[in-house]
């Protein structure tokens, strides 16, 4: 299999923080969705992977080329999109396409003013006049317009009202049509990779807890809500994490279809991204 | 590298604020330059005309770089961090190649038209003005990279008093002559070098200073 990002045994230390020991591929042609709470380690993940942020591990190589030795030849081939717009906001799009024409060698001007037009950006309007979900697009359109393979959003819909983002999702949709290309995505809104994503990542407090594909998340795990006896009969293998409240178990189960034979009758809810989320951190762990 | 250039020409010369203050710094020297015609003018003229535009380059990119965190961004261009260093020394060297020239048609108009130098003297002030430019823009940068935009300023502007201050003790302790005779001619052929080394170190310590940043 051919992936977009492999990376190993990747740690990166900060005072009081470390992401710790982190390793997982992206298949090329798929979407993976970066979950974790503030502070987990997302962006620094991202940073690492980027070399924005220098960091240890027996491999990062991302479009089949190790980042260490190959880190330029990849970047002609990657795009990023950050939660906020980083370019001058005196510049105009236009000028922003000017200087990306010298920053990449297989940039597309006809390509690039075409988004403008389809996100209806004014090409001569300053950036800082242009709304929040305007400059998202511009970021979408200068990144998509030297045709890169590979996708990299942190955070990147975040602070954007529910239209722009189901207009990111359907352009992210159109890119990942094509299997040559994949997106590695952190974001908080849980429900757009609920849309999107083939793969879940949750990294929580700097580990990586889980890489699971989305069906896995949807066939695998499911909520109960019982009360004492069933709870106590339920195997501890089969418990993600509950919640105790106050006359029932509201419990995260790992393993929905083993779960549903020995137990025909009891309601079992689908689990989203969201819950999962939730219940790995507020949640308790059975011992 | 081109295109982070580009990006640095255009916040210098597109941003209204940015290109309000080289016109007016222009003005102020080419106006200032016609009313006060003395030897001792000229050369800091000469002085002010290359030192001025080549060092304050960075200055006005560093500033809308940190605003913006553009720098987090430029790290995930097809380039190395090495690469993003050594492209804003270049511009700052193209930016003072070009004020050298301006700064030569102001020497060579005091030698035929205003009479005031001989060539030999003018080009002298001329090479003296390069040297400075060079190991100026070179310590100014460090500090920039090191420090950030605004600290980097307070420095420039340090730099500058320091650097005025040394041209006006000079001028009474050795003389206005010490800077057009032939001893200083001479000297240029070790300034020359010695100020392009200063240069290249200044551009290998911000790589250093910049790979350490964003590590």
């Amino acid at each position: 299999m051919d992936y977009a990002i492999e990376v190993r045994n990747l740690t990166k230390r900060y005072k009081g923080f470390t992401l710790d020991d982190i390793s997982f591929a992206l298949p090329q042609g798929t979407v993976m969705g970066l979950i974790g709470e503030n502070g987990a380690g997302k962006s620094t993940l991202i940073n690492s992977i980027l070399g924005i942020a220098d960091c240890e591990s027996s491999l990062t190589a991302m479009l089949g080329l190790d980042m260490k030795t190959h880190g330029k030849k990849i970047k002609e081939d990657i795009a990023v999109i950050f939660n906020d717009s980083h370019y001058d906001v005196n510049l105009t799009p236009k000028i922003i396409g000017h200087i990306l024409s010298k920053v990449y060698k297989n940039w597309d001007a006809p390509l690039f003013f075409e988004y403008l037009e389809r996100f209806n950006l004014p090409e001569k309007k300053k950036i800082k006049k242009l709304s929040t979900g305007m400059r998202v697009k511009l970021e979408f359109a200068a990144a998509l317009s030297h045709h890169p393979r590979l996708l990299i959003l942190d955070e990147a819909t975040s602070g954007l009202d529910p239209v722009f983002r189901d207009e990111i999702l359907d352009i992210l949709r159109e890119f990942t049509e094509d299997e040559e290309h994949a997106v590695l995505m952190s974001s908080h809104i849980t429900s757009d990779l609920d849309k999107i994503a083939d793969y879940i990542a949750y990294l929580h407090e700097g580990k990586m807890l889980f890489i699971k594909t989305y069906d896995e998340i949807r066939n695998d795990y499911g909520i109960i809500t019982c009360g004492q006896e069933l709870f106590d009969s339920l195997s501890r293998d089969d418990i993600a994490a509950y919640k105790k409240e106050p006359y029932s178990y509201r419990v995260l189960v790992k393993n929905r279809a083993k779960l549903r034979q020995v137990f025909q009758d009891i309601p079992m809810e689908n689990a989203s991204v969201e819950d999962i989320m939730l219940f790995y951190v507020k949640g308790e762990k059975v011992k | 590298m081109k295109g982070i250039m580009l990006k640095d020409l255009y916040e210098n010369f597109y941003i209204k604020k940015n290109l309000a203050s080289y016109i007016f710094g222009a003005l102020f020297i080419g106006l200032t330059s016609i009313f006060i015609d003395t030897k001792y003018a000229f050369i800091l003229y000469t002085m002010l005309l290359t030192i001025a535009f080549g060092s304050s380059i960075l200055e006005a990119s560093y500033e809308q770089d940190e605003k913006a965190n553009f720098n987090k961004l430029q790290i995930t261009f097809p380039m190395t961090k090495t690469e993003i260093v050594i492209s804003k020394y270049l511009l700052a060297l193209m930016c003072t190649g070009i004020s050298a020239l301006i700064a030569l048609v102001y020497v060579l108009a005091n030698v035929y038209l205003n009479h005031m130098v001989t060539l030999a003297e003018a080009l002298t002030v001329w090479g003296l003005s390069i040297c400075v430019s060079l190991v100026f823009t070179g310590i100014v940068y460090i500090f920039y990279f090191l420090l950030g935009k605004k600290i980097g300023t307070i420095i420039y502007i340090a730099a500058a008093l320091i650097l005025g201050g040394m041209y006006g003790s000079s001028t009474v302790f050795f003389g206005i002559e010490s800077y057009t005779s032939m001893d200083t001619a001479v000297r240029l052929w070790f300034l020359l070098p010695a100020s392009t080394v200063v240069f290249v170190l200044s551009c290998m310590l911000s790589i250093l200073i910049y790979k350490k940043k964003y590590s």
